[in-house]
């Protein structure tokens, strides 16, 4: 696989932090905002790159901001990463910082990423990356305005199985595609839970900040599990088992048909728990079905053409493709992608190399919240148990007003954006 | 007896599945009705109860719902959830509570209420709105300063505009949020003058870069057909800050005359911001940019040879390709990958055709370059040219289209391959050939068959030979490959049997993990013996086995480990089995003072993985414990303060609740 080609350090990214100071080296200034299980996996990859520096995490929860600065003062063999509980405070003092990690729950996502884009960070986001439609134009919004870089994490827009999919699709070899399917998570339900686990004294704030915990989200009394990742399966704080993968396959078949740009337009209600099953269809006829099965690994897409298929998931050694003749191919089509649209093989890095050119990155803004929007009007399709049409143009359902009532929330005080 | 038991089953089984169908297709939940929730509000009922009510309101409210939710509004528990179905809920009416519910809030309530306004775009709110920007608490000022932003208007925007210049740090961002999102609210209402107004007052303002970067494209965009004009001193600023918003703001604007700009920016620029700004070219997708990348590869710097041809590439321009051939054998190295790589993606046959005639060039570099892009761009019919290279008197260009043929042509040409091996005398033929040959049956459908293919010219090999097939058969793995091997450990020549056994260290899964074993255990020659054991270890390290299989290879190799070297490698590999067992066998090598720091190490890499596990505080006593020993075995201090940070971590977990 040919390398990424590098990217000169031009505009060092701190000088952004410090209003045109440059510092002595062209290095990134990082920081993360609440780095739990899945952030220190990212975190992992981002360490590595030699022109990264991590300098600072912000977590409501004291154990978490502790375990990621004694992570990270271990990688670089000081005591220096700072600590923080208050995300605004955090974004008010650390004007060094360039780019934030962010991999809260979903439940803060969105609002968090508009929060540190207008304090002029670059933001990489954990997905599913809204909660609503409105929160997705509220990032698309925030990143044109202040010109900053967002990546969504739908990590396997820069791996090579899922890349080369998407270039069998592009160079015709599919034939016409009529029918592209997305793995949604085969656990969880498209309907979520509305109930509250018992109270639980709720812990000093030092401790656990619960009220920022909950961010923009109804309130409710403190149980510690939770903060221990318990909060999935929960309407206020999930996207459901379709959000939880449709976040990244959604995307992934979107972006391989060209149409991240847009939403799908139609929406058929399946009399299932988990809206397994459910076609969806975009304006150019292409039809897109949810479906929990039929992969050998979790995040599968499969595209389908008139001229054959092409199916793949983690943990592929390599697609499946109805035509065995299309493997010789593989490495020419990913590095035919990556000389065609200077891409490396590597999420992070493409963020990191947008940070410094100031281009727009692969998992971008637009498309980040046209895939939600497929998946939060997918979701809202099960919860009113009926079909629905969507208007990409006025992102409004068409002649359904209870639908369109589902496009927001009303955030708490203070964490409104 | 047994038939009754077996009908007992299969009712019971129906019943379990009509169970399943029944939980799986449930008929929804009744939806209640607006007044069912309603009397929820109006009753005594709890906190969780009402907003439950409140979140289904927000879906189906209507007129009747707005004088129930409105007095919740000033209820600190339920004020929230009256916003979540008030915001929702589109009747007027709802504008108006909100309004007048203004003067009677406070703190939160009264953030959340101006939120909701902002959110409704109510344009009747303006004035009180424009009272609460002075507001003494800065979150009522901010969130009046976000509501007026998007309700919009020069009037509202120009009253924030004259606070932004005085106001503290953070309101002054949610201002500059509120005056930008009325100017682009008045561009995109044909407004642009006045947008233009606001967007001009911000970028000569003192601000954050960020509202420098949003004022600047504003101000662009106002200006239409003159906004690329308007752009350029700002692609010549001093500071890099400025430079890279107008690069930013010049990657949105299409059309030759922004291409232009672009161009003429790189006379004066620096080198560094030369090459963003052929990046720039190349992203922007417009060809008129071809002339000025084409000019740039006849320079000679190295960083603008290189972004001129990832330009190139971007713009999929094939004109560009005589210009980029002599770059081939620049001097340095990068520019010619960046040349090969270009050449690589660049489509078309008149670029095949240009690939082929390098593999003619007398230079032999540039032939072997052809060879290599041949393969790149796939082109299988370009196959009898690698043929005929490989027959070729120069053994460098033999050498390079052996290996490349295998490449090109799949596990069809195996057999082709498999003879230029058996034909290869010295051991640098022979690599080219196991390369070519292994490339070849790598892309085999069924790798097993592949296999039987290679092993199926053992009889006629030589031991050169052999020892290559062995290595093709380890890359290729599988039944047939094993069998092929275990013959070979049995052949009388000593220099056979070592390649034999490092070919199942090098075997491609943990498949031959049972055969190193046996070796480890019964081979007579002690060489042996240890290079079985070494090869088993190193299986053992394959990231694709669970913990459990690594930590039970890992304890039968401890029984056959004689020396501290062993030990340490036992102990580097069981550093990767995040288990709490792999924890306990780690901690007992503590004692062993030849092999402590190598364990101390192991105990640390375990435990910190381990603490990154969900639930991680159940174990953290046993961890704490483990780290301690480690800590107080080790004699590098670094290690004892990397065990002391990871117990406070585990402490910590262990506290969690």
């Amino acid at each position: 696989m040919a390398a990424a080609l590098a990217v000169p350090v031009i505009i060092p990214g701190t000088a952004l932090g410090l209003n045109g100071a440059v510092p002595p080296s062209g290095r990134i200034v990082l920081g993360g905002i609440g780095i739990g299980g899945r952030g220190t996996g990212v975190l992992n990859w981002m360490l590595p790159e030699k022109d990264v520096q991590f300098v600072a995490v912000c977590d409501a929860k004291r154990s978490q901001r502790e375990a990621i600065k004694i992570m990270v003062d271990g990688k670089y063999g000081n005591n220096d990463c700072a600590t923080f509980q208050d995300i605004r405070e955090f974004l008010a003092e650390r004007t060094d910082i360039d780019g934030v990690l962010i991999a809260t729950g979903d439940r803060w996502h969105a609002t968090a990423s508009v929060m540190a884009m207008r304090a002029g960070k670059d933001v990489y986001s954990e997905k599913p990356s809204s909660m609503t439609i409105a929160q997705g134009q509220a990032v698309v919004e925030a990143a044109r305005r202040y010109g900053r870089v967002y990546q969504t994490g739908t990590q396997r827009l820069s791996e090579a199985n899922f890349t080369f999919a998407n270039e069998l699709l592009r160079t015709g070899r599919l034939g016409q595609v009529h029918t592209v399917r997305a793995h949604i998570a085969p656990w969880d339900a498209a309907e979520m839970k509305h109930d509250w686990l018992p109270a639980e004294p709720e812990p000093p704030k030092s401790e656990v900040d619960w009220d920022q915990w909950l961010g923009p989200c109804p309130w409710r009394p403190y149980n510690s599990a939770y903060t221990r990742g318990g909060w999935r399966g929960y309407y206020d704080f999930h996207t459901s088992c379709i959000g939880e993968w449709g976040a990244h396959t959604f995307a992934q078949c979107q972006v391989a048909l060209g149409l991240e740009t847009t939403s799908a337009v139609d929406y058929q209600y399946v009399n299932n728990a988990s809206g397994d099953g459910m076609v969806t269809r975009f304006e150019n006829g292409v039809s897109m079905v949810l479906q929990r099965e039929g992969w050998h690994g979790s995040c599968g897409v499969r595209y389908e053409g008139t001229q054959g298929w092409v199916s793949v998931a983690d943990g592929y050694a390599r697609p499946e493709v109805s035509t065995a003749a299309w493997m010789q191919d593989y490495t020419k089509l990913v590095n035919d992608y990556i000389g065609r649209n200077q891409r490396p093989m590597s999420h992070v890095r493409d963020f990191f190399n947008c940070i410094k050119n100031r281009r727009t990155t692969v998992a971008h803004p637009v498309m980040m919240h046209r895939s939600m929007s497929t998946v939060h009007a997918a979701n809202i399709c099960m919860w009113l148990k009926r079909d629905l049409k969507f208007d990409p143009r006025t992102e409004e359902f068409v002649k359904d007003p209870e639908a369109n009532r589902y496009r927001a929330r009303a955030m708490r005080a203070p964490w409104i954006i | 007896m047994r038939k009754i038991k077996t009908v007992l089953a299969a009712v019971l089984s129906a019943a379990l599945l009509l169970a399943q169908g029944v939980a799986q297709n449930a008929p929804p939940a009744p939806v209640r009705t607006e007044s069912e929730l309603l009397t929820v509000l109006r009753s005594d009922a709890g906190r969780k109860e009402k907003a439950d009510a409140c979140r289904e309101l927000a879906i189906r409210g209507g007129q009747e719902a707005i004088p129930v939710l409105v007095p919740m509004l000033s209820d600190e528990n339920l004020s929230h959830m009256a916003r979540y179905a008030l915001e929702r809920i589109p009747q007027p009416a709802v504008d108006k509570a909100l309004r007048e519910s203004l003067a009677e809030l406070r703190g939160g309530n009264l953030v959340g209420v101006i939120h909701t306004i902002g959110v409704r775009k109510d344009a009747k709110a303006v004035k009180p709105l424009q009272t609460c920007l002075n507001s003494s608490d800065p979150e009522v000022a901010r969130a009046a300063a976000l509501a007026l932003g998007r309700i919009g208007g020069v009037g509202v925007a120009q009253a924030m505009l004259k606070r932004f210049a005085g106001a503290p740090p953070k309101q002054q961002l949610a201002l500059a949020e509120g005056i930008l999102n009325c100017a682009d609210a008045l561009l995109g209402g044909s407004q642009a003058k006045a947008a233009r107004g606001l967007f001009d007052a911000l970028l000569a303002a003192e601000a954050p870069h960020q509202v420098k970067t949003a004022a600047l494209r504003g101000a662009v965009l106002a200006r239409g057909k003159d906004g690329p004009a308007f752009l350029a001193p700002y692609l010549r600023a001093d500071a890099d800050v400025t430079f890279g918003s107008a690069l930013r703001v010049s990657r949105g604007l299409a059309g030759p005359e922004m291409t232009g700009v672009l161009i003429r920016a790189m006379k004066d620029a620096r080198g560094d911001r030369k090459v963003l700004l052929v990046q720039t070219l190349g992203m922007r997708g417009d060809r008129a940019a071809t002339p000025a990348l084409i000019q740039i590869l006849k320079e000679n710097d190295a960083a603008m040879l290189k972004a001129a041809m990832q330009a190139l590439a971007q713009l999929e321009e094939t004109e560009a390709v005589p210009a980029i051939m002599p770059l081939l054998l620049h001097p340095e190295a990068e520019v010619r990958s960046t040349a090969k790589e270009t050449l690589g993606s660049l489509p078309g046959p008149e670029v095949d055709a240009q690939v082929i005639k390098l593999t003619t060039r007398p230079e032999t570099d540039l032939q072997i370059i052809g060879m290599d892009l041949i393969v790149r761009r796939r082109m299988v019919g370009a196959l009898p040219v690698l043929l005929d290279l490989a027959r070729s008197a120069d053994e460098k260009v033999r050498l390079a289209a052996v290996g490349r043929t295998g490449e090109l042509a799949g596990s069809a040409g195996a057999p082709e391959m498999l003879k230029l091996l058996l034909r290869a005398r010295t051991p640098a033929e022979i690599a080219a050939a196991e390369q070519g040959l292994s490339a070849a049956l790598l892309k085999a459908e069924d790798r097993n068959k592949a296999a039987g293919l290679a092993a199926g010219a053992w009889s006629v090999a030589d031991v050169e030979q052999k020892m290559a097939l062995l290595n093709v058969l380890a890359s290729l793995g599988g039944t047939n490959a094993l069998q092929a091997v275990r013959s070979a450990i049995s052949s009388d020549r000593p220099e056979i049997r070592s390649a034999a056994i490092r070919a199942l260290g090098a075997w491609n899964s943990a498949e031959a993990a049972p055969d190193l074993l046996q070796l480890a255990q019964s081979a007579t020659d002690p060489v042996e013996k240890v290079l079985s054991l070494r090869s088993y270890l190193a299986l053992a390290t394959d990231s694709d086995l669970k913990p459990d299989a690594r930590l039970d290879m890992c304890r039968q190799a401890s029984a056959l480990i004689k020396t501290p070297e062993e030990e340490k490698l036992l102990l580097s590999t069981l550093g990767n089995v995040s288990t709490m067992p792999a924890l306990k066998m780690a901690q007992a090598h503590l004692a062993n003072a030849a092999v402590k720091e190598e364990a101390a190490n192991a105990v640390l890499r375990i435990a910190e993985k381990l603490l990154q596990a969900r639930g991680a505080g159940k174990t953290a006593k046993p961890i704490i414990e483990a780290l301690g020993s480690a800590a107080s075995a080790t004699a590098n201090e670094s290690v004892k303060t990397r065990a002391a940070k990871l117990q406070e971590v585990a402490r910590a977990k262990a506290q969690e609740p």
